[in-house]
């Protein structure tokens, strides 16, 4: 085994070994034995085009190519051409099951069954790490470098996962890396020469040199272990996840403790929505009843967090908000919410605000957002339970007269934090410009994001942690309901009106026997204002398809409520909440009158990305059109080649045509296995040619005559005319043929290794060419400028 | 009164006193007399062979050596026929030879010869020295001290002999076949660098094959072999085949790939001392005569790298780091050889 195979196969092994780190994330996880059989085919296409001095970026096409038809194989065999080439139906069932899988992702916790997409999503990751380390490692001998790709497949995988022996896949990681890095250290220190002492050429580790090596290695990866631990900002490290394995216990697609609003943002990028809960209410306007499950009042310019409330015990009756006024007109709502099981939420999803709750289980009651919190480890899976509740519908007059919000509630919630860019502040100053009481401001703002300031609806942007995050969203005008709250939050405070973020669902779509489904498309967030007299009031700036402004936001501008346009915004989710149409048009979007097509259009199923006339799959299959090309060109190339080199010419031979016929020895040499040598004489590379291509008698004594002519035409004063060179070539290749096996045969013909000449002479000849270009124009332009006499 | 000193035994023949004739420069076109080249050569190699069984390697170089010009060192072990292959040469060739045996006491002016007093005419008489012969076996040379050595370096070279600020031609053809042991044998002082220079190439001649050591000892069981050896070729024969060589035609591409040989040995990390520009000189020169003996009127790259061994390996100085590596300076030449690219074949050949 060269050195480069050894690295090679130590790629393969140490991606294997950190791919074990995710093990636990699927069950059963004999997927990583096939995902490690794709990696070493993978890698020995790879190999093997090294072998044959194929160019760089050609040997990373060929392993491509290896590890998609092998990928086809295994998931997608039964539509493929003969199992491997895939086709048109091939691909579309890899996406398919691809964007099952990212659906599967977002929907089983760990450990997930092995569902075909997710083991196919897996597989594609490990082998693409695989393919990268192994391009870096040996194709391109960055070996340390490989071990970037590894640590981002160990982040990955331990970063979805943190229980379980993280220590141990830790371990494993590292041993990994390290048997890289010795394959590749062996390699150097063998080029060093001979090892003087002990026992030449053997590292049995008794070599000082091997067992400094390995001491360091042993002390950094004991030292990576064990340091976190006694550093106080690290935390405890991976050691943490020894023995018990208490994780948060991510439950995957629906809003959690951990980050409400970035899983809000996968519940909503999910294809397929998972029902959450349904419940049946007796609200005047269904339709305008959010439910909410938690507020953000912290921000720190870069995202919406909860501080630490004090929870209390709930109490029998939850009462009206103490700012509430009497003269706010009301209606007395009850709710009665059933939750699916496996809904682990640690907060119960309530319309607000809420006066009485009827609900089995420990939890707990958080007065100032007004929200119930499961303690102990309760959660709101699999309940039933009843809310009791008030549907505000305070005068737009009432609200524009209310005084300035008490100082405890703006010292907290109109702080933001000192580097928010001064955008924000100035594009609120202006936006309300025309404005004169905070309510009016408030429903300018509104306004402004969900009708007049251009803003589209996309759920591909991602929730950012750049601090200038919001002002980029301000810049770009296209986000999801996380960034219009979180904008309109910033920007209210930004006026002097208290102002938070609320995690929640919009009402859901109702069904035919009146309850309502709310599901995971449902997910939203929105802001709250604060307006003294009537306390938190829901404003609604996300420009959504079917989303319902409040009515006493709507009476101050024109009545137009019609949605912002999201035409070209959502390309690749679906429009969430009510245009999202299982049985029947949702409430909001028959109060919007639009339940037209385009509410149809939001129920076929979304393009697959890989549909047959997806743009995607056009660049696919082009892109393999040019590897087939690449792949036919030495063939093609090699036999025009030899065609012009072997060309009768017209009398006799010239000197030219002798060296040619010459040349086009070598190169069938070349392709029958047998490299040429820059240093060996015609006479020996003869030799070598008949030896090492195991030549017969016959063809031997042509590949003799061959060199004696060329010699002639190279060195002797005068040529003594040489007999027909072309026959002799001819019976060269054939006994060059006859003697190597099947495999060499073939390859002389379709992949013929000379042709790798062709793309040395490359670069040479675009040298050349520009070089001549630039003759030509340095010499015309100097014409131009010569003086004319 | 003089003793009789057999350091200085006289082999040849002829009477050394008359070497008249000595250029029959007549003009050679190329590849005209290689015919005769070839039946005298074969007529010298069967001589030489028929005491030296199984090395015909060996005496192939020692006589391309005498065609090219130069000077041979032949170095091994003791008593593999060192002396033998030398004095057959010289034997098989009807000039006039001398052979001097190299011994720690021996004097430079041994060598060179010296101005002796005659009393009757009352002035200084030069007597030459064991030099002046045509063919000079120099048995360990490395026995002698470096002085008595260096001795032959004017004389190589230049072929002539200055003693008392005289100077004296030597007789054409002239050349050395010195032998020694390896320098890690006992009682031996290395050549200097510039005396080695002068040698065109150095030979070891190796163990024979079990075949050839059997034979042997038939051949050389009853009498002295080299007793019965009778000239078979004269040194016109020999002045006309230098001739013939030296119009040997080099192409362009070959001068310059020697030239790329022997700096590809002063370029080299394994080597302290490269060789010298004379040794590009004795390498082409050795390269023609090698091509006239295959019967070629033109040299090819084959002739340069099968001689690049002998002819550069005694002049370059491997490193230390070399020597540890018990790497050879034969072993560094041999890989030179097989990395240096031959000009024409390289541009012309892709």
């Amino acid at each position: 085994m060269n050195g480069r195979t050894r690295i090679a196969v130590s790629a393969v092994t140490a991606t294997v070994l950190t791919a074990l780190c995710l093990w636990p994330l699927v069950q059963p996880s004999s997927w990583i034995v096939g995902a490690a059989f794709v990696l070493a085919l993978m890698t020995a296409a790879g190999a093997g085009a090294r072998r044959l001095a194929l160019p760089r970026p050609l040997t990373v096409l060929l392993q491509l190519l290896v590890g998609f038809l092998l990928v086809t194989f295994f998931f997608a065999g039964d539509q493929a051409w003969a199992r491997f080439i895939p086709g048109p139906q091939a691909v579309r069932q890899l996406g398919t099951e691809l964007s099952s899988g990212v659906d599967d992702m977002s929907h089983f916790s760990s450990p997930a069954p092995a569902t075909v997409g997710l083991r196919l999503l897996l597989t594609l990751t490990v082998v693409g790490i695989g393919l990268l380390v192994d391009v870096i490692a040996v194709t391109y001998q960055r070996v340390a470098l490989a071990g970037l790709p590894l640590l981002a497949l160990y982040a990955v995988g331990t970063g979805i996962h943190p229980s379980g022996p993280v220590w141990l896949f830790f371990l494993l990681a590292a041993f990994g890396y390290l048997t890289l890095l010795t394959a590749e250290g062996r390699d150097r220190v063998a080029r060093w020469g001979r090892v003087f002492h002990g026992n030449p050429g053997s590292y049995d580790g008794t070599n000082p040199l091997t067992s400094s090596a390995l001491r360091i290695a042993t002390l950094a990866a004991i030292g990576g272990l064990l340091l976190p631990v006694f550093l106080p900002a690290v935390g405890t490290g991976v050691v943490s996840g020894l023995g018990h394995g208490v994780g948060p216990g991510d439950g995957g697609g629906v809003i959690t403790a951990v980050n409400p609003l970035a899983s809000l943002a996968q519940s909503l990028q999910q294809t397929t929505p998972e029902p959450v809960l349904s419940y049946t209410t007796n609200a005047p306007d269904p339709g305008d009843q959010y439910l909410r499950i938690t507020d953000l009042d912290q921000f720190n310019g870069v995202s919406w967090t909860t501080s630490t409330h004090r929870a209390v015990a709930l109490p029998k009756a939850l009462g009206a908000p103490g700012e509430l006024r009497s003269g706010v007109p009301s209606a007395a709502v009850t709710t009665r919410i059933v939750t699916q099981n496996g809904y682990e939420q640690q907060w119960l999803p309530m319309p607000y605000p809420a006066v009485n709750l009827a609900v089995q289980g420990d939890w707990r009651w958080e007065p100032e957002g007004r929200t119930v919190i499961g303690a102990d480890g309760q959660t709101a899976s699999g309940l039933v339970y009843q809310v009791n509740s008030l549907a505000l519908t305070p005068s737009p007059d009432a609200l524009r007269q209310a005084p300035s919000a008490p100082a405890d509630i703006r010292r907290v919630y109109t702080a933001l934090p000192r580097n928010l860019p001064a955008v924000v502040a100035s594009t609120a100053r202006s936006v309300t410009a025309s404005a004169t009481d905070d309510f009016d401001r408030a429903v300018l703002l509104q306004d402004w994001f969900s009708i007049r300031g251009g803003f589209s609806y996309n759920t591909d942007v991602p929730v950012s942690d750049s601090p200038d995050a919001l002002a980029q969203f301000l810049a770009r005008k296209q986000g999801f309901c996380v960034h219009f709250a979180s904008a309109m939050a910033a920007m209210a405070r930004s006026l002097g009106i208290p102002a938070r973020v609320v995690v929640g669902f919009t009402p859901g779509t109702q069904g035919t026997d009146g309850s309502w489904l709310v599901t995971t498309h449902d997910a939203h967030a929105w802001p709250e204002l604060y307006f003294s007299g009537v306390g938190w009031l829901r404003f609604e700036p996300t420009p959504r398809q079917g989303i319902v402004t409040p009515g006493y936001s709507t009476q101050v501008t024109t009545p137009s409520n019609a949605p912002a346009p999201t035409a070209g915004a959502t390309s690749g989710a679906q429009p969430t909440g009510g245009a999202r149409n299982q049985r029947g048009c949702s409430l909001a979007a028959r109060h919007l009158g639009d339940c037209g097509p385009e509410a149809a259009l939001g129920a076929t199923p979304p393009p697959s990305v890989l549909s047959p006339s997806s743009p995607l799959l056009l660049a696919a299959w082009s892109l393999a059109a040019v590897l087939v090309a690449m792949l036919l060109a030495p063939m093609v190339w090699r036999g025009r080649t030899r065609r012009a080199r072997l060309r009768r010419g017209p009398s006799g031979l010239t000197d030219q045509q002798v060296l040619a016929a010459w040349r086009e020895m070598v190169d069938t040499a070349w392709d029958h296995g047998i490299p040429p040598n820059e240093a060996d004489t015609p006479r020996r590379t003869a030799a070598r040619i008949s030896e090492l291509g195991g030549l017969g008698p016959g063809p031997s004594a042509a590949a003799g005559r061959l060199a004696l002519a060329t010699e002639q035409v190279l060195y002797a004063p005068a040529v003594s005319a040489p007999i027909s060179l072309r026959q002799d070539v001819r019976e060269v290749r054939e006994g060059l043929s006859a003697a190597s096996d099947r495999r060499t045969r073939v390859r002389a013909v379709v992949l013929p290794p000379s042709s790798s000449s062709l793309l040395r002479a490359l670069p040479r000849r675009v040298r050349a060419a520009v070089s001549g270009w630039t003759r030509d124009r340095a010499a015309a332009l100097r014409r131009r400028l010569r003086p004319r006499s | 009164m003089t003793t009789y000193d057999n350091r200085f035994d006289d082999l040849s023949r002829v009477d050394r006193h008359a070497p008249d004739g000595q250029n029959p420069s007549r003009p050679v076109a190329p590849g005209e007399g290689l015919a005769e080249l070839d039946a005298v050569v074969g007529r010298v190699r069967a001589s030489v062979e028929s005491v030296l069984e199984g090395k015909p390697e060996a005496v192939r170089l020692a006589l391309t050596v005498l065609l090219a010009e130069g000077h041979l060192l032949i170095e091994d072990v003791p008593g593999v026929g060192k002396t033998m292959l030398a004095k057959a040469l010289a034997r098989s060739i009807d000039c006039t030879v001398r052979r001097i045996q190299f011994t720690p006491d021996l004097l430079p002016s041994d060598i060179t010869g010296s101005g002796v007093f005659d009393q009757n005419r009352r002035e200084f008489e030069f007597k030459p020295g064991a030099i002046f012969a045509q063919i000079v076996v120099g048995d360990e040379i490395n026995r002698a001290s470096p002085k008595t050595q260096s001795a032959l370096l004017e004389s190589m070279e230049e072929r002539q002999v200055t003693v008392d600020g005289v100077s004296y031609q030597l007789p054409a053809p002239f050349m050395v076949v010195a032998t020694q042991n390896p320098i890690e044998m006992e009682g031996t002082y290395p050549l200097p660098e510039a005396q080695r220079d002068r040698f065109m190439a150095r030979i070891s001649i190796g163990y024979p094959s079990p075949e050839a050591e059997l034979q042997m000892l038939d051949v050389h069981g009853g009498a002295d072999p080299l007793a019965q050896l009778q000239p078979v070729a004269h040194t016109d024969d020999v002045l006309k085949l230098i001739e013939v060589v030296r119009k040997v035609h080099v192409v362009d591409d070959l001068r310059r790939y020697a030239v790329a040989l022997v700096s590809a040995t002063r370029n080299s990390s394994e080597l302290r001392l490269g060789a010298s520009p004379r040794a590009t000189l004795h390498l082409l020169r050795a390269a023609r005569a090698a091509a006239a003996l295959d019967g070629r009127e033109y040299v090819i790259p084959d002739d340069l790298q099968r001689l690049a061994v002998p002819v550069l390996a005694h002049r370059v100085l491997p490193t230390a780091e070399t020597q540890l590596g018990r790497r050879t300076a034969e072993d560094v030449v041999r890989d030179l050889v097989r990395s240096v690219p031959i000009p024409q074949l390289a541009a012309r050949g892709r």
